[in-house]
Formats: structure tokens, sequence, C-alpha cells
């Protein structure tokens, strides 16, 4: 069964609509990326319906508004720009949580504070970036949840930092068989060497869905002049974007067009391109 | 529930830090006075006050009414919260015109126009009741709720307004009429105010002091209350 199912959920606010369907399987971490502005964040409301949303929104199979408080406590999430009150003191957080969540782990949270670096005394407010992107990744990951949801995670966060993040989610599911993580980053190589299936969104709907490695080992990028793309077999081609010298073309089967178009540049296939391709196909579609 | 109660309590500790802090002053005061009645009173009325404005400081932005709808609890987190911000001004409310009352009798006792003080503060102090219940009916009723809130404060924090003008700003004018005719003899014109007119119950200053605290009191709770009415959790629970 899968740990959240959305079928079309959907958001409407005056400029933007929102209508995703994904599935998070237990012992995966999937990854949603996508433009600023594209709806990841407003997604993530949506699966804990601080935003309400139509279509279908399962959680643990289950309606997403009819989870019980013992449900919603098995969900660890952390926003990109919310969190406590600033005045809040940083020591205040913990015992909230304790309260909050009837599974809190107060060694586990301990340790991360610890392993982070966080200091305890003094308010939010006066926490740095870093510090405060931190604690909010511990508040998410110290109750034992078994549907993880991080929205930018490593967002404002040093190399070490960011190491230690993706460490600690890879330690999770080692220790977390059942578990399942949905996270979001701007920082598409974090995610290349950790998700193991990758949605990507824009404006609102969901543009791409592969798993990682087919990405990674199949997808690549051509580029061409307006001629060699006439030319071109398209059978393979999942979007194309107007370049400088001609087009960008991305293709799920990379090594087809090496064989078959050895006068071609062929490049391997990340997400960051995936993402240009396919959300510069989308602005040119408007034009 | 236990979630939303810690986070409720850890916003508020300091106000309570406050109250204790209040309580304490309260005490020396007393004790070096020798009386209780006014240090007392004038306590329980800061506190109350001061308790009314609790709703206005958990006025959270929307940052933090989605972290409060994250925490298991979820929406029961936002109508608790309204619920129990409410709660405070009501009793705030109450409170402090009563308390304004009792000052009042304590202060002005055996004149006449002591009913129509306690009159006002009563009616305030009903009036305060039937607002705060517009934020739970606004949460059943919507967009309606609010608006009857909202009439409702305005009528309340405009008849107190009213009311102390034409009950005291009459006596103020009525003084200055008197101070200035007497013993004035302007010419061709008779003097038209004796001097041995004497100045009515409800022009004594202290009486003046006492209603527009009272008024002030008031506003300062449709205020409060009508924020809280009108404040982004209601939206939101509304919304949600």
């Amino acid at each position: 069964m899968a740990l959240l199912c959305m079928e079309h959920a959907s958001v409407k606010y005056d400029r933007f609509n929102l209508d995703v369907s994904l599935t998070v399987e237990p012992g995966m971490i999937t990854g949603l990326i996508g433009r600023n502005g594209s709806g990841k964040t407003t997604t993530f409301k949506a699966i804990v319906d601080v935003v309400r949303a139509g279509g279908k929104t399962e959680i643990f199979g289950k309606d997403n508004r009819r989870l019980t408080e013992d449900e919603r406590s098995m969900i660890g999430i952390a926003y990109t720009d919310i969190f406590f009150s600033g005045e809040y003191k940083v020591s205040a957080i913990r015992r909230i949580l304790k309260a909050a969540y009837k599974n809190f782990n107060a060694a586990e949270y301990d340790r991360l504070i610890k392993r982070f670096g966080i200091p305890q005394g003094g308010k939010i407010r006066n926490l740095s970036t870093g510090e405060l992107a931190k604690l909010r990744f511990v508040s998410a990951m110290s109750h034992d949840a078994k549907l993880v949801i991080l929205d930018e995670p490593t967002s404002g966060l040093d190399v070490v930092a960011r190491d230690g993040i993706l460490d600690e989610l890879r330690n999770y599911m080692e220790s977390h068989e059942d578990a399942a993580i949905l996270l979001s980053s701007n920082i598409t190589q974090d995610l290349e060497g950790l998700t193991d299936d990758v949605y990507m969104i824009d404006e609102g709907k969901i543009v791409l869905h592969e798993n990682t490695d087919t990405i990674t080992d199949d997808y690549g990028l051509v580029k061409c002049t307006e001629e060699q793309f006439a030319k071109l077999d398209k059978e393979y081609v999942k979007a194309v974007k107007t370049a400088p010298y001609g087009r960008d073309v991305l293709v799920s089967q990379k090594r087809y067009y090496l064989e078959n178009y050895p006068a071609l540049a062929v490049e391997d296939g990340t997400l960051d391109q995936c993402l240009i391709v396919l959300a510069g196909k989308n602005e040119e579609d408007k034009t | 529930m236990k979630g939303y109660l810690t986070y409720f309590f850890e916003q508020h500790k300091r106000m309570a830090a406050g109250y204790a802090v209040m309580v304490l002053i309260t005490l020396i005061f007393a004790v070096s006075l020798k009386t209780t009645t006014v240090p007392v009173a004038v306590t329980i009325l800061y506190i109350s006050i001061f308790a009314s404005l609790s709703p206005v400081a958990s006025l959270n932005s929307d940052r933090e009414i989605d972290e409060l709808l994250s925490l298991p609890g979820g929406r029961k987190n936002l109508v608790n919260s309204q619920y129990l911000n409410t709660l405070f001004a009501l009793a705030a409310s109450v409170i402090s015109a009563a308390v304004v009352t009792l000052l009042a009798l304590a202060f002005t006792k055996g004149q006449s126009h002591l009913p129509s003080l306690m009159v006002v503060s009563l009616v305030i102090s009903a009036a305060m009741i039937i607002i705060a219940l517009m934020v739970p009916l606004s949460m059943v009723f919507g967009k309606k709720g609010l608006l009857i809130g909202f009439a409702a404060t305005v009528f309340i924090g405009f008849q107190s307004v009213i009311r102390t003008l034409l009950t005291n700003g009459g006596a103020v004018l009525f003084k200055l009429l008197k101070d200035y005719t007497v013993g004035h003899q302007i010419e061709g014109i008779s003097v038209v105010i004796s001097d041995n007119l004497t100045m009515p119950d409800f022009m004594n200053p202290l009486s003046v002091l006492m209603t527009a605290g009272t008024a002030v009191t008031a506003l300062v709770s449709s205020f409060i209350i009508a924020r809280l009415v009108f404040s982004r959790k209601n939206f939101r629970v509304n919304k949600l």
C-alpha cells in the first residue's frame, strides 16, 4: 500500500492552479523538483491539509482529512519557510514536539541537535538561516515518522551541513524500512544521489515522473541544429526546447541516439537538464 | 490537544510571568499602604486588560498558522486556539468592566450617580459576552457570523463613547459655562446662572474619570475581540 497517494489533488489560486497526481511507496525516497513557484510547497501543504485541495489525497490509505491525531503524528514535515514563532525559545520546541508527537524520540532529537550544533539558548529568531533549516529538519526527523515530507531541507546550508542532512536521510531509511521520504530541493545533485523516484512539477502540473536511475542512466540531452532536428527520430523524444544553435532535445534513450546519430552531441541526462528543457518548453508553449 | 496546550503555554508564559510580578507588587503596596482594596483592584484591572491582549499576541502570521495546522491535531489546533483566546478575551473583558464598577463604588460611595455607572459597566459586560460569542459563531456560520460580530463590536464601541460624551461632555460644558458666567456682568444681559447653582452629581470629576475608564476599557476590549473575530486564524478556520 502506498503511504501517500494523490490523484488530481487540486488547489486554485487567482493566478495559479495546482493539479497533482503522485504516489510515494514505502521504503523509497521520492523527489519533487521544479522551478520556484511551480507548486512544490503548495503540494506539501495540500498533503497535510494545511491547504484544502480538491481531488483525492490519501495518507496510509486513508483520506487525509480523516486521519486521527495518532495517524497524523506518524507524519514528519518540515517546510522551507514555516515554523514556530521566532519569539519561542529554541528549547521550547523540544517540549512542544514531545507533547504533540506520541512517538517523539527525545534521544534522537538530542543527538541530531548535537550533531548539527544547533544552539539551545536564545530565541528562534536569533538563529542563522542554516541553524533554522537544521532545526526544522531535526523537528521532522525525531518522532519516527512513517512518512517524512521535507521541503528543501538543504536550502541555505553549507556543503558540510548538506552532506550531514543527506547522510541522516540515508540512515533513516536504513533504520525505518517501512517509512518513506518525499522531499524537494533546488539542488538537484542532492536528489540524484539520494532519491529512488522523481517527480517534476511545472506550473502546478506533474510534467515528468521517472525512476532516478533511469534518468541518470538512460536519459540524455541531444544538441542539434534545426536541420538535424528535422531529421531526428522522435520516438524517444520527451521534450524540446529552443537553443541558440537550434534545439535541445531531451530523450529517454540516449544510447539509441548515440548509436544512430554519431554526428550529434549527446550529453548524459541530469535532473537539471530535464528541468531546464521541460520548463523551457512550457515557457515556449506559452509564447 | 496536549501538543496544542503546550504550544499555547509556551506562547503565553511570559505574560503569565508578568502577572506574577504584578501580584507581587500588589502585595508590597498592600502591605505598605495597609489597605488591599485599591492595589488589588488595580492589579485585577491590569491583569484583565493584558489577558485580553493575549488574543492579539496570538494572532499568528499565516506561517505560524501553517505550523499549527501541521502539528498532529491539525485543524483542531486552530479551533482550540480560537476558543481559548475567546475565553481569555471574554473573561478579561467582564473582569475589567466589573473591576471598574468596584473601583467606582469604592471611590464614590453614597453618591447618586452610582447606579448609572454600574449600568454602563454591566451593559458593557453583557455586550462583551455577546461579542465574544461571535468568534465561535463565525466559526460555525462563516462570513455571516463575522459580519454580526463586527456590527455588534462597532455598536458597543460607539455607544460607549457616545454615552460618555453625553453624560460627561455635557457636564463639563455646563461647568465651563457656569465658571464663565457667574460673577460676570455682560452689558445689557443679566446674569443667567445663579451663584448658588451646585454642580450635579454626574459632574463629579471622579465620576467623569470612572465613566471614561469604563468606556476606554470597553473600546479596548471591543477592538481586541474585533481583531480576534477578524483574525487570520478565524478566516483560515472558515476556509478549511
